[in-house]
């Protein structure tokens, strides 16, 4: 008989954790502090409220919010009403959000102020969070409804190759596996600052890891950090433990290192880790443990762990570690044998935490949750399409991904969501998208375009792309081609394919005067483009938010100027930066 | 390396467990413990649609009885 997740529920665990600790802090946000016994009433009353709209078990809670401590009460009173919620992601566009609204079957919605202002999607019920004000009305009592471990607690949402996203359900058993877990023990996670957007699976440890130990989530600001904003807060809120995306963490070890000086436990991963951030990390911060970690929404985050620590002095690929408890990793060739250490084969992975499957796709689950033939009778495991080897002493080396699946900044990419997406557009006969090492650790898509009978509009293109598709899907260049080259067996020719430009589209203006002349030179510097004009704007050139991090800190080292992020958001050009800086004509 | 579930011109079987739930699996592994030929041998797409149709509540059903004995 196949296995059944740990015993609970996420909110019969809160409950608990409540009765122990009711007066420690549970969450703080922007000078707002609630203890644990505020939380939990400010959720009950939500979780009333939403009961009165209709939330039931096994039904999805869409909740389309910014950080904040209403937005933690907001997943917490989902969970109250015995109902899981589907978290969406704040940048993504209005189209995918509405994709994913209509998948779902219009649930009733959770939205705050700032969202609602930006106009929300058609669904079910709406109630717009306000500091609780939405429920002041409703009983504050715990409407007492558990949840069966294997019920779900949240549906997240990634990219898959039909051209459409695939909704991941997860449990609450593979929640409280994973906050359960040993790697947690000695309160090394005491004080987690919640830097992931909601919608990313990450949030699942920044939230439940404190709020099931008694711990406490600090809350970041809406949109994207700084490394100075992250540094602070770091430093004001006493941060212990934070998980920071490969990418951010190497943003953050190459800017600031020292600002993790504080930090017990850093968490990093999603992308390959590079080995000279860990370094530059450690030699700062010598009593950090840097962690390095791997998994998938698939598996309610992570799997593997690898801690690390002062002298770091290793060059290699950054090893992802061993396994989490109660996760068996299986690395196994394409007869389903098992291969020896050193050898490359692809990770599967097994245990309690593994997720339902894909929501409504009951084709694509059983292709990806699959019979273990190691395991106990009847039990599943997960086909994570990434390729690994085992070192001698069990060690997962992450090598590349199988098929077609690309990482770009950390998110797994269907390329094939894209080309369905692009095909959509009028005027395209065919259309092929890939991406591209511009340099080690830096992908970019590249889309390439065969036009039907007539012309094709490139602008037009790009902007029904970012219309369709969160920005880091949004090819990065397009490249117009007369035919898509072909292998003899007639499979594109991805080594015939041309190497598309980086560099914008905007017609070329020299910069005027030294501010402008520093402004361009470290624009190019840091999008790696040879030549950057005053007019091209930063993210037509694919700086993305990372990008743009390191910008206004390199920024603040030449100019001793201080920009916020959002100044760039608002002036994405030199010109326009020149402009607020008061240098410019 | 190719995987042998994305092949598109390998035999398949379909598999289901006591739960309910269901595995494309390739026709030269042997079936684990645990596990029952539904459909197959027959090719990638006819066993992905007798998954579509035959699959179509993908609670485990041990968990569906539970939620359905309490309403």
């Amino acid at each position: 008989m196949a296995s059944s997740s740990p015993r609970g529920s996420v909110q019969g665990r809160f409950a608990a954790q409540v009765a122990l600790t009711p007066d420690a802090t549970a969450v703080s946000f922007d000078g707002l502090r609630l203890t644990y016994r505020e939380l939990d009433e400010r959720a009950n009353r939500l979780a009333n409220l939403l009961l009165e709209r209709g939330a039931r078990p096994e039904t999805p809670v869409a909740v389309l919010m910014e950080r904040s401590a209403d937005m933690v009460a907001a997943l917490l009173a989902v969970l109250k009403t015995g109902a899981f919620y589907l978290p969406l992601h704040t940048s993504h566009p209005p189209e995918r959000i509405q994709w994913i609204m209509d998948h779902a079957g219009a649930p009733i919605l959770l939205a705050d102020p700032i969202t609602r202002e930006r106009g929300l999607p058609e669904g079910g019920p709406l109630v717009v969070v306000e500091g609780g004000r939405e429920s002041r009305e409703a009983s504050p009592a715990d409407p007492g409804i558990d949840a069966h471990p294997d019920q779900l607690a949240y549906q997240m949402y990634t990219s898959g190759s039909t051209g459409e996203p695939k909704g991941v359900g997860v449990t609450h058993g593979g929640i409280l596996g994973l906050v359960s877990d040993s790697c947690w023990e000695g309160g090394r996670h005491e004080r987690v600052l919640m830097v992931a957007p909601h919608a990313f699976s990450v949030s699942t440890y920044e939230l439940w890891v404190p709020l099931l130990h008694g711990g406490q989530v600090v809350v970041a600001p809406p949109g994207l950090l700084g490394v100075a904003t992250l540094g602070r807060l770091v430093t004001e809120e006493a941060i212990t433990g934070l998980h920071l995306t490969a990418g951010l963490f190497r943003v953050v070890a190459e800017e600031a290192p020292k600002c993790l000086a504080g930090v017990r436990e850093v968490l990093t991963g999603g992308d390959v880790i590079a080995p000279s951030a860990v370094r530059r990390v450690l030699d700062a911060c010598p009593d950090t443990v840097v962690r390095a970690m791997y998994g998938a929404t698939e598996t309610a985050l992570f799997v593997t762990h690898g801690p690390m620590t002062a002298p770091y002095t290793e060059d290699g690929a950054v090893p992802v570690g061993g396994p989490l408890d109660d996760v068996r990793l299986r690395v196994l060739d394409e007869n389903l044998t098992p291969v020896p250490p050193g050898t490359v084969g692809e990770l599967y992975v097994g245990g309690s935490r593994l997720a339902r499957g894909y929501a409504g796709r009951a084709d694509l689950t059983a292709q990806s949750f699959v019979a273990d033939p190691f395991a106990g009778p009847g039990e599943r495991m997960y086909r994570t399409g990434d390729l690994v080897r085992l070192t001698p002493r069990g060690q997962v080396d992450f090598v590349g991904r199988a098929g077609d699946q690309v990482k770009i900044r950390g998110f797994r990419v269907e390329p094939a969501e894209i080309e369905a997406i692009l095909a959509r557009h009028p005027g395209l006969a065919h259309v092929a998208v890939v991406a591209r090492q511009v340099e080690p650790g830096d992908r970019r898509l590249a889309a390439y375009v065969v036009p039907g009978p007539g012309p094709v509009d490139v602008e037009a293109l790009r902007a029904h792309a970012a219309r369709a598709l969160p920005d880091y899907m949004v090819p990065a260049a397009f490249v117009v081609l007369d035919a898509l080259p072909l292998t003899p067996n007639g499979k594109l020719d991805r080594a015939a394919l041309p190497a598309p430009d980086f560099t914008g589209l905007t017609a070329y203006r020299a910069p005027d005067g030294p501010l402008e002349e520093t402004l361009c030179s470290l624009f190019a510097e840091v999008l790696g483009v040879e030549r950057v004009g005053v007019d091209d704007s930063f993210f037509d050139l694919d700086g993305q938010s990372l990008l743009a991090m390191r910008l206004i800190s390199r920024i603040h080292a030449e100019l001793g100027e201080d920009l916020p992020i959002s100044a760039l958001f608002d002036t994405p050009t030199v010109a326009g930066l020149a402009a607020r800086l008061g240098g410019a004509p | 390396m190719a995987n042998p579930f994305e092949n598109p011109d390998g035999a398949f079987l379909v598999l289901v467990n006591e739960r309910g739930q269901h595995s494309l699996w390739p026709v030269f592994a042997a079936v684990p413990a645990g596990w029952a030929v539904a459909h197959g041998p027959s090719g990638r797409e006819d066993c992905l649609d007798h998954v579509r149709t035959n699959w179509t509540d993908t609670r485990p059903r041990d968990l569906a009885a539970h939620l359905d004995a309490q309403h």
